[in-house]
């Protein structure tokens, strides 16, 4: 099934005329030899793992690539480059992450770490398009949001583990709904600010959703309790709010979102253009290379879905958003059989993360809500996105390969 | 926490459900809207990345062809304005016209992909060109009508009466397809109104050419037969008004044939005035008057009023083929091909085949009857009538040695200035060939004007055929 999916991947790139064939076939062997490594090493280090999830992400990422090479070929090169890279991550997570629950003995460290991480660019990062969110280490510019998040997660899912009894147990009631004690409640309004700290300096919208959804998610699946949920969604709400207000970038994002028509050659551009592209894509699309979805600034990287719709049709856009659903479910699946609760909450965390992300640019890119510009997973152009969703994929492997073993 | 786990990737599914049906609305139900808008100026590339199909005479002579310039393709009209009444123009900017608009989508190549394997090339980004059209058009002929008809207004059509293949169809003053986009606002703020295509869309007055209709009705409603004598005075007096001849000619007593044949209005206001408006209006829109008349590009509908809103005057001058009825030289073709042709109006076209890239023919014209105004028996009798006027009428101009030639003149008295010259005829009269009708505005009488320039096309077609 894996290699079914590289050879149809690897054909529809060798049929990709624009391009000197030679270069096509170089790069379609490269992501077919990492394919096969990973696939080997699977097998090899944990045979019991999940066996979706693999051939999901190959066609993800070999999809992604062969649009960022219809799209910009050089960066094909530099992506191909970032697969292989992501290859020896998963192979050094097989390797030394394979008993993952000591991971919980560090998970102070691993939120400290994250934090720092995240804010790390507001002193030393690079801006661009308005946002900080890179750092420069040594040439190669990184997102560190991109790793903070799957810090988070094990931290999450430690901490998580070990108090859910106590947050789930509701000692005081205040107005008729049963809270626990507010030093429980610590945690929670920490990655409040936490999220809204990246709103407020890093001026990032999506990354700030994508925590503190992250985080409701796994709490309400560790406790059990939707009071959390409720509050926290008011209090994302309430601050989000308050964003519009304060911040000029916040208000022209969803005042674009709610009519990108009062500017459509200025701020309104690229999700009118966003629109454009998907609507002359019809069932089937024009064809691979046949559109112009270069009109779209930043295509390759928030856009790269609007592409695949305008070329591949609703087709294609269909097969995509329903690989990323399968790969969620077999994330959470995982969650499912995972026989320790440090497991379980990680996967869900990982899952849910993998799912705010790219429902929140699919959905952004289609003007469904407004745009946060964060990446779609594997397949958007971006070094630090693949790495950490390589890395994403592995953890998955790991924990279900442990779920089925019992 | 199994389910909790359950519950989240329902919630998740819904999500993403979500996603498809926006994603559907997008490209199905907004797709046309968004297309539409201004702003999108896809459309616009995706016409030029595509070679548009050829536009081929009779004679092979390639009007329209699309040559590649950088990344895409520009039109470029080898006969220019000659062949621009026919071949319309195409502009990204300002659209299109004639065949470039009633055949879009064949010359782009969007229909009449019968094979799977061009499909699948154009999928690939391949080179496939869309449909050649082949017309009926005679370039030699186009090119002849045009000169004749130099630099004065007017149309003119030259058709086979037998299948409505159309071998010529000039207007003048014209428009080089080739510098559409520079010239747009020149050309439409022309007063000359070079963009209208005088000879389908152009209205005029018939003047005496209607009086072949006229004639038809009373020989169908046997209110007369060629041999009827009547009075001829210069003018005669009907309902508080008065029709005259032209300059004021009188002819004393003569027979129908004789009328008809010097064109004496005085004779046809009585006929006129004994059919009655219905009858006569009825008549009119048989022959194609008031109808939309299927063609291969854009052509009006001539008009004819209603027998209710004319008194009798009216009635008279209409029989005469003055007043407010209005016909496109096309519809003054037809409606004499009915005689060339047995009482039967052919669909008159200008595409005989659409050829796919690769050989395969896609459409082959096949002549269809398009209207039956009269029996085949009144046609012939209106043919003997038709040879009269040239042989010994107002149309010896167009006389053609060895040949009989059939016609029927007609001079438009028009508001101010020299009166629209008509000439409709056909040859040979017993097999017809070739019909004409030519219109020159205010060019004069029409034996004068516009007889010779029917002669000289029929002359050429038939010198052609032998």
């Amino acid at each position: 099934m894996v290699l079914a999916l590289v050879f149809i991947g690897f054909y529809l790139l060798s049929q990709t005329i624009l391009q000197p064939i030679a270069d096509s076939l170089r790069i379609a062997g490269l992501l077919t030899a990492a394919i096969l490594i990973i696939h080997v090493a699977n097998r090899y280090f944990v045979p019991e793992a999940d066996p979706v999830l693999l051939p999901l992400a190959a066609f993800l990422s070999g999809l992604g690539l062969i649009v960022i090479w219809r799209l910009k070929p050089d960066l094909a090169v530099a992506q191909s480059v970032w697969i292989i890279a992501g290859t020896v991550a998963i192979l050094l997570s097989f390797v030394l992450l394979r008993r993952y629950q000591s991971i919980k003995d560090y998970k102070y460290s691993l939120a400290v770490l994250g934090i720092i991480l995240l804010f790390a660019p507001i002193f030393i990062g690079v801006e661009r398009g308005g946002a900080r969110l890179w750092l420069n280490i040594g040439g190669i510019s990184f997102q560190p949001a991109e790793m903070a998040k799957i810090l988070f997660v094990f931290f999450l899912a430690a901490y998580l583990e070990e108090k859910r009894e106590l947050l789930a147990i509701s000692t005081k009631r205040i107005y008729g709904i049963w809270l626990p004690e507010l030093k429980h409640l610590g945690p929670l309004v920490v990655m409040w600010l936490i999220s809204l700290l990246i709103l407020v300096l890093e001026r990032d919208l999506g990354t700030s959703l994508l925590f503190f959804g992250l985080f409701l998610a796994m709490l309400y699946v560790a406790t059990g309790r939707p009071v959390y949920v409720t509050l926290g969604t008011f209090l994302f709400i309430a601050s989000a709010a308050a964003c519009y207000f304060l911040f000029s970038h916040v208000q022209t994002r969803v005042d674009i979102w709610l009519d990108p028509w009062i500017d459509p050659s200025g701020k309104g551009y690229q999700i009118v253009q966003s629109l454009f592209a998907i609507a002359s894509g019809g069932l089937t699309g024009v064809g691979l290379g046949l559109g112009y979805p270069t009109l779209i600034p930043a295509v390759q990287t928030d856009f790269i879905f609007s592409s695949i719709a305008e070329e591949l049709g609703l087709l294609g856009g269909f097969a995509v958003i329903l690989a990323f659903l399968l790969f969620i479910l077999r994330g959470l699946k995982t969650a499912l059989l995972a026989k320790d609760d440090f497991g379980r909450l990680a996967a869900v965390g990982l899952s849910s993360v993998f799912a705010l992300q790219s429902f929140s640019i699919i959905g952004g890119t289609t003007k469904l809500i407004p745009l946060t510009g964060v990446t779609l997973p594997y397949m958007s152009y971006g070094g630090s996105s693949i790495l950490m969703n390589f890395i994403l994929l592995a953890l998955l492997l790991i924990i279900s390969a442990k779920g089925a073993d019992r | 926490m199994s389910k909790r786990i359950g519950r989240l990737a329902a919630i998740i599914t819904a999500t993403f459900v979500l996603l498809v049906a926006n994603l559907t609305y997008l490209q199905f139900i907004a797709a046309s809207e968004l297309t539409a808008k201004p702003e999108n100026v896809r459309p616009i590339l995706y016409e030029q990345k595509f070679r548009r199909g050829d536009i081929i005479s009779a004679d092979n002579k390639v009007l329209a062809t699309s040559k590649k310039v950088a990344d895409s393709y520009k039109r470029y009209y080898a006969e220019g304005s000659v062949a621009a009444p026919v071949t319309g123009f195409y502009s990204t900017k300002y659209g299109r016209s004639g065949l470039e608009l009633t055949f879009d989508e064949q010359l782009s190549g969007q229909s009449y992909l019968s094979s799977v394997d061009a499909y699948i090339k154009r999928l690939l980004g391949k080179d496939v060109p869309g449909n050649n059209l082949y017309l009926s058009i005679n370039m030699d002929i186009q090119r002849l009508a045009d000169k004749l008809l130099g630099d004065r207004k007017g149309a003119v059509i030259a058709l086979n009466p037998k299948t409505g293949a159309v071998i010529a169809l000039v207007s003048k003053p014209s428009y080089n397809p080739n510098d559409i986009d520079n010239n747009w606002s020149i050309l439409v703020k022309s007063p000359d109104g070079p963009m209208l295509n005088r000879a389908t869309q152009g209205k005029f007055t018939p003047g005496s050419s209607f009086k072949i209709i006229t004639a038809a009705a009373a020989l169908e409603n046997s209110i007369l037969t060629t041999d009827t004598v009547f009075d001829a005075p210069a003018n005669i007096k009907i309902y508080g008004g008065k029709v005259t001849n032209y300059e004021k000619k009188g002819f004393g007593k003569i027979t129908f044939a004789d009328a008809f044949a010097r064109s004496v209005n005085t004779v046809f206001a009585q006929v006129g005035k004994s059919l009655g408006g219905g009858k006569l209006v009825d008549a009119a829109e048989n022959f194609g008057f008031g109808r939309k008349t299927p063609f291969d590009i854009p052509a009006g509908i001539s008009h004819i009023p209603r027998p209710s809103d004319m008194d009798e005057l009216e009635v008279a001058w209409m029989a005469v083929g003055q007043g407010r009825i209005q016909a496109t030289p096309l519809t003054m073709a037809l409606a004499c091909s009915a005689i060339a042709n047995n009482g039967k109006i052919m669909r008159p076209y200008l595409v005989e085949k659409i050829q796919e890239p690769n050989g395969n023919v896609a459409f082959q014209r096949e002549p269809r009857v398009w209207l039956s105004p009269i029996k085949p028996e009144t046609a012939q009798v209106l043919r003997g009538l038709m040879e009269k006027v040239v042989d010994e009428g107002t149309g010896k101009a167009a006389k053609i040695p060895g040949v009989r030639v059939a016609g029927k003149t007609g001079t438009a008295e028009v508001g101010n200035g020299e009166p629209h010259a008509w000439f409709v005829g056909f040859a040979p009269a017993e097999d017809p060939q070739v019909l004409v009708a030519a219109v020159v505005e205010n060019g004069g009488t029409g034996g004068r004007t516009a007889a010779p320039i029917a002669r000289e096309i029929m002359m050429r077609v038939l010198g052609a055929g032998q």
